[in-house]
């Protein structure tokens, strides 16, 4: 659990603050909760004093003068608007902690690892590690990412196992490889403060997203970051996606036990997206082979 | 093993013969259709890459099938390389058991009736010999 | 125009099969008989190249080669392989020296690869093997410095040798949007 406290606020005011945690945190990565006054929080909002706390904790709630904004970590607003406080938790979120698909991978990652039952968001999902499945009690695939992705990381751990007869039967599964994937793709925010705008980045070997995630885009992206370094903002715009979204794409091969290699040397030369050439033909092509994920760029 | 160690021998004391009292023939060489070197001599230390050159007897030989084909021409017996040191000749021998290709490097200004006549005597005594 | 893609790998990988998949064309093929079925027990090998051709709405075709795997016919890989636009590298992991084979083939083809315009169609792969099979190309791959596509596919079927087309036609497209001009 990752706290906030507030500092100087009535009752009513803190009643407020504490809804709006509520609402957000079911949008963030880690588990946010406010418990009230106090200066002991992972966050301290303060009404205006400037003096209480300085540093990296602190963020001052109201307007400040300027030499007083240095002092803290940030400022909101009053009233605080939801999403400027969303963008503030994501911006706080401890870049060690582990997201919930982290937490997954490092308990998947020993191969030898005896089965592991958790109750996740209550219903027990199953951890085999020797076939590398994850099983659910009840529900389809999709259920066994929702159940997991609505877990927090610290809930994720051996501690928290839960004793299951051998004779239990199991609904469905998913390989652990696909859940990685699809957790850590949900994990925008996370992505998006872990990962730089500008560094170069390559993939040194093939992500399986046509059986993970059969998109064209996705399927473009993995293609471009196999072959060469580039920025999250070139590939964006190579492949006509938002940066977030190549953010948690990169998120999702590291998770899924792809390394990502940070390069300092710039291989693109992204000269601007040109028209292709043979570009008819290619699209002929595609339609000739029925195409696996229909025509790119809607051609 | 392809073919039985006594039938090499064979085919190697034919193929010596053949070099060695044929002036016009420079070297024989016989593989299997899919390029394995069975036995190769060359008159008077003449050399050929023998492993290299069975290999592209079999691509040779199985491209002038293909051509034929192709073309409308059933049952290709071979194909004839055309230099102006001599010809080169590939042929098809074709038994229950192996398919074979033998390969033939004529010298320079043999005539070509005279060195295709050659060719196909060499071809089949090495198909009565495969028939025995 | 005509674009050619060539289909490289060992004996018995599927090359041959593959064309046949998916040519428009009766494929041309130079099948011989196989003498060593030590090293593959099928009927026929082929010794020079196959031939293939999907022909395009637009008077354009996309040419099919597949080079013979043995290596003794390696003289012939250059001449076959001649302004490929990508290769299809495919291998039969029921043989235990696939990895090995990989590597051979990649070096081989190391331009290719180099550039891009290589992927990688793995048959014959049980499902529980996938997560083993798939660890081993991502540490050749690390080891290449090669983050080459793989994909599972059976070459009979005709859907899965045109994903690996597919993913050819995705690598020149980021070409031409990458280099420019
Ligand atoms: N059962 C099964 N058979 C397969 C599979 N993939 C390929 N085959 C068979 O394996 C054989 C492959 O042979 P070819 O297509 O001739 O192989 P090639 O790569 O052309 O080999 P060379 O020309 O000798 O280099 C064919 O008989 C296919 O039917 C598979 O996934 N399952
Ligand atoms: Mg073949």
């Amino acid at each position: 659990m990752y706290s906030i406290k507030s500092y100087g606020f009535g009752p009513q005011e803190s009643d407020v603050i504490k809804k709006q945690v509520r609402l957000i945190s079911s949008r963030t990565d880690l588990p946010w909760v406010y418990e009230g006054e106090g200066l002991d929080g992972n966050i301290v909002l303060a009404k205006q004093h400037v003096d209480v706390l300085p540093g990296a904790k602190l963020v001052i709630v109201g307007t400040v003068s300027p030499a007083d904004a240095k002092a803290c970590a940030a400022v909101l607003e009053y009233p605080i608007r939801i999403m400027k406080f969303l963008e503030l938790l994501e911006k706080f979120a401890p870049k060690s902690a582990l997201s919930t698909a982290q937490a997954v991978a490092k308990i998947l990652e020993d191969r030898n690892a005896p089965d592991l039952v958790l109750l996740c968001n209550q219903v027990l999902v199953c951890f085999k590690n020797g076939n590398s499945k994850v099983y659910i009690e009840k529900g389809g695939k999709k259920d066994i990412i929702e159940a997991v992705s609505k877990t927090s990381a610290s809930a994720i751990t051996p501690k928290n196992k839960i004793p299951v007869k051998d004779t239990f039967s199991w609904s469905s599964c998913i390989s652990s490889k696909t859940l990685l994937w699809s957790l850590a793709r949900r994990e925008i925010g996370y992505a998006k403060s872990n990962w730089s705008t500008d560094k170069p980045y390559k993939l040194a070997s093939w992500p399986q997203v046509n059986e993970w995630e059969p998109n064209p885009q996705i399927f473009k992206l993995a293609t471009l970051y196999s072959r060469q370094s580039v920025t999250v903002s070139e590939a964006a715009k190579a492949c006509q996606l938002e940066e977030d979204q190549v953010k948690s794409f990169l998120h999702a091969c590291a998770t899924s036990g792809i390394s990502v290699k940070a390069s300092e040397v710039h291989e693109t030369a992204l000269k601007g997206v040109r028209e292709l050439q043979n570009k008819q033909s290619l699209n002929w092509l595609r339609k000739k082979i029925n195409s696996y994920f229909g025509l790119v760029n809607g051609n | 093993m392809i073919l039985p160690a006594a039938t090499i021998e064979k085919i190697k004391e034919i193929l010596n013969y053949s070099t060695d009292i044929r002036d016009e023939i420079e070297s024989l060489l016989l593989c299997t259709s899919d390029g394995h070197e069975i036995a190769c001599a060359s008159y008077r230390g003449l050399k050929i890459e023998e492993a290299k050159v069975s290999a592209m007897a079999a691509s040779f030989a199985g491209l002038s099938l293909t051509i034929a084909d192709c073309c409308n021409k059933q049952d290709a017996l071979g194909g004839i390389v055309e230099t102006k040191d001599g010809l080169i000749i590939c042929g098809l021998i074709k038994t229950p058991e192996v398919d074979l290709v033998l390969l033939g490097v004529f010298a320079k200004g043999v005539q070509h009736g005279l060195a295709l006549w050659n060719f196909r005597n060499q071809l089949n005594k090495f198909r009565s010999l495969l028939k025995s | 125009m005509a674009i050619k893609v060539i289909f490289v790998g060992p004996m018995g990988a599927g090359k041959t099969t593959a064309i046949a998949a998916i040519s428009d064309i009766p494929p041309v093929a130079t099948e011989a008989r196989n003498h060593d079925k030590t090293m593959h027990v099928k009927a026929t090998t082929t010794v020079a190249m196959d031939y293939g051709e999907l022909s395009l709405d637009d008077g354009n075709k996309l040419s099919l080669y597949g080079i013979p795997g043995q290596r003794q016919f390696s003289f012939i890989w250059p001449i076959v392989s001649k302004g490929a636009l990508g290769g299809i590298l495919l291998l039969d992991c029921s043989m235990s020296d696939w990895a090995e084979q990989f590597k051979f083939y990649i070096d081989s083809f190391r331009s290719l690869a180099n550039s891009g315009a290589m992927v990688v169609g793995l048959n014959r792969v049980e499902e529980d093997d996938k997560e083993t099979v798939s660890g081993v190309i991502q540490d050749c791959c690390e080891n290449l410095e090669l983050a080459l596509p793989y994909f599972f596919m059976d070459p009979r079927d005709p859907q899965d040798v045109n994903l690996l087309l597919e993913a050819l036609v995705i690598n020149a497209e980021l070409d031409h949007i990458l280099q420019g001009e």
